[in-house]
């Protein structure tokens, strides 16, 4: 899954512990998101389009199928 | 520290509860070998025993808690490995005395078989072992 998490965080000038303090996560599973190792859980994905005042749609978009 | 790699608060409530956990098996394991150098009474090695095992519930218990949701999955799935292990172990263990009790000429067939103490221990070492590899494999494979 594609996301545009990266593009967000450094939008604000915050490293990946301070996304990761403000999603109560650990830094690690931010990397994890932001390089789409990771996919979140439906209440994990909320969290992140509350904080960065954006639609789940807007943030992940699913792979295009071949 | 390089600010890209600098622990979050909840890295460091997980960095804590490893060391507390080191703690734990370093002090049971000094009190075992001291229980076992100079006999005490059994009331000592019951309380002992106990403590343990209730000491090792509690910091597992409070390791779940701390954990994100992706190491909690990662938790979960080794659990989940070491019960299949030791359940398979614990059931053949015991099919295994079934059957030599079964072909033991002379054997009173109306009290249940002997199970045997040293394969059960191994069982449960090899489970906890499992365990570790299972998540070093997954830490590893999650690139934590």
């Amino acid at each position: 899954m594609n996301n545009r998490l990266r593009e967000l965080r450094t939008a604000r000038g915050w490293s990946q512990a301070d996304l990761a303090d403000h999603l109560d996560v650990s830094r690690q599973t931010v990397n994890a998101l932001e390089t789409g190792r990771y996919d979140p859980s439906l209440p994990l994905a909320f969290k992140l389009a509350r904080l960065f005042g954006q639609r789940i749609e807007d943030i992940f978009q699913d792979d295009p199928q071949p | 520290m390089n600010p890209g790699t600098a622990p979050a608060r909840r890295d460091r409530q997980i960095s804590q509860m490893r060391r507390l956990e080191l703690l734990f098996i370093i002090v049971c394991s000094a009190l075992f070998v001291l229980a076992a150098r100079f006999p005490t009474n059994l009331g000592a090695h019951w309380g002992l025993m106990t403590a343990a095992l209730i000491g090792g519930q509690f910091i597992w218990f409070r390791q779940y808690r701390v954990l994100d949701e992706r190491a909690r999955l990662r938790f979960l799935k080794a659990w989940m490995v070491t019960g299949m292990f030791l359940s398979n172990a614990v059931a053949l263990l015991l099919l295994w005395s079934f059957l030599s009790t079964m072909n033991t000429a002379g054997a009173p067939l109306n009290t249940p078989p002997p199970l045997p103490f040293w394969p059960v221990y191994l069982a449960l070492v090899g489970s906890m072992l499992i365990m570790w590899v299972t998540n070093r494999y997954l830490r590893w494979k999650d690139g934590a």
